[in-house]
């Protein structure tokens, strides 16, 4: 079930997003599931912790790394938040001597407590983020019970045509465009948005399926701010 | 990491060959009812990694609205229309050669088979391509 969050998590997520992946988190109406966003929340927060307490050069830094990531891909699933809750372990168990006694015990402990008070300590979250991308959904097909889910990045080029003509130019420029993607595709939704779209199985081999959201998003981030520049020119 | 060799074996060893020249293969489907398509893996070297496109022309530029092309691709299941620079309409899909699953080009080309000529029946009941 599907209702809008209040205000400081749905800055937490939409921040976790925004701080790795750069995108903007959205699923129907732009309302995110609140319970997903909570699980994705608390080991987002866990991470974040870890990255700020060690060095970035300890291994633990990339573990912490990419659950951040991760968490702010918004894969809402239990299964997601066992996976990243492990991750965060992990980077735990390298953190070694960085890691006061107290200050790891603080982390094992920190998951049922802190995100229960929304806003509590989240301040520090606002420390060097950049602007955050607007463009990038993520969705996410179930499938049929033989198919793995298939998650979906989709770069939103809104609406570059504002007559019949430059559509025209915009769709032939676009469909000349397509021979030299290597990845994804470029298609017209119904209400008029040009978006570019990738694909990614999320196939059983979750070890690696954050890296691999990561190289996607980067993919398609990269990919539309550039049709963003290119396609509005051709319709104007 | 495949080679483009591997992809010729693999292909060659799948699909009766209608023809090839250097870093292309063309096979023909066939696509049931007494129709055939007409599919090609094309060698791409392309930026930085090296990748095959798998290709299927159904019309040319012209013979479909651009705008309704572009439309469809939101609803294809694999790949998308493209134009190429001879203006012919593909329906296609890129695969990188670094990560290929060799096995993976078999659903993906009789798709793009089956789906290219389901556009060409789209636009005219003759069975050109």
């Amino acid at each position: 079930m599907l209702e809008a969050l209040a205000p400081t998590q749905r800055e937490l997520v939409l921040d976790f997003f925004a701080t790795d992946a750069e995108a903007e988190v959205r699923t129907e109406g732009g309302l995110l599931d609140r319970e997903g966003a909570e699980l994705v929340a608390r080991a987002g927060v866990l991470a974040t912790e870890v990255w700020q307490t060690v060095s970035h050069d300890n291994p633990a830094a990339l573990y912490a790394n990419t659950v951040i990531g991760w968490a702010g891909l918004k894969l809402l699933t239990p299964d997601y938040w066992r996976f990243g809750r492990g991750l965060v372990q992990c980077a735990i168990a390298e953190a070694g001597d960085f890691l006061r006694d107290e200050q790891r015990l603080a982390l094992e402990i920190a998951p049922l407590a802190r995100f229960e008070t929304a806003g509590d300590g989240l301040g520090d979250f606002d420390l060097a983020r950049p602007s955050p991308i607007r463009h990038l959904i993520l969705s996410r097909d179930e499938g049929d019970e033989e198919d793995w889910p298939l998650l979906r990045l989709t770069y939103d080029l809104e609406r570059p045509a504002t007559d019949e003509p430059s559509a025209i130019a915009l769709a032939t420029r676009a469909l000349e465009e397509m021979p030299s993607l290597a990845y994804g595709k470029l298609f017209l939704a119904a209400d008029g948005r040009l978006l570019y779209q990738l694909e990614l199985l999320e196939d059983p081999s979750r070890e690696l399926l954050p890296d691999a959201l990561r190289k996607v998003s980067w993919v398609a981030i990269r990919e539309g701010r550039r049709f963003a520049e290119q396609l509005h020119g051709a319709a104007s | 990491m495949a080679t483009w060799d591997d992809v010729r074996s693999y292909v060659r060893s799948r699909w009766p060959i209608t023809g090839e020249t250097e870093g292309f293969i063309a096979i023909e489907f066939s696509t049931g009812d007494g129709r055939t398509q007409m599919t090609g893996v094309r060698l791409l070297h392309e930026g930085s990694e090296p990748r095959i496109r798998l290709e299927s022309q159904f019309a040319w530029e012209g013979d479909l609205d651009a705008v309704a092309a572009l439309k469809l691709n939101g609803v294809l299941p694999l790949g998308a229309i493209a134009i190429d620079e001879d203006e012919r309409l593909l329906y296609a899909y890129s695969m990188m050669l670094g990560t290929l699953d060799l096995d993976s080009i078999d659903i993906a080309l009789r798709t793009i088979a089956v789906y290219g000529d389901k556009l060409e029946q789209q636009l005219s009941p003759a069975d050109q391509y």
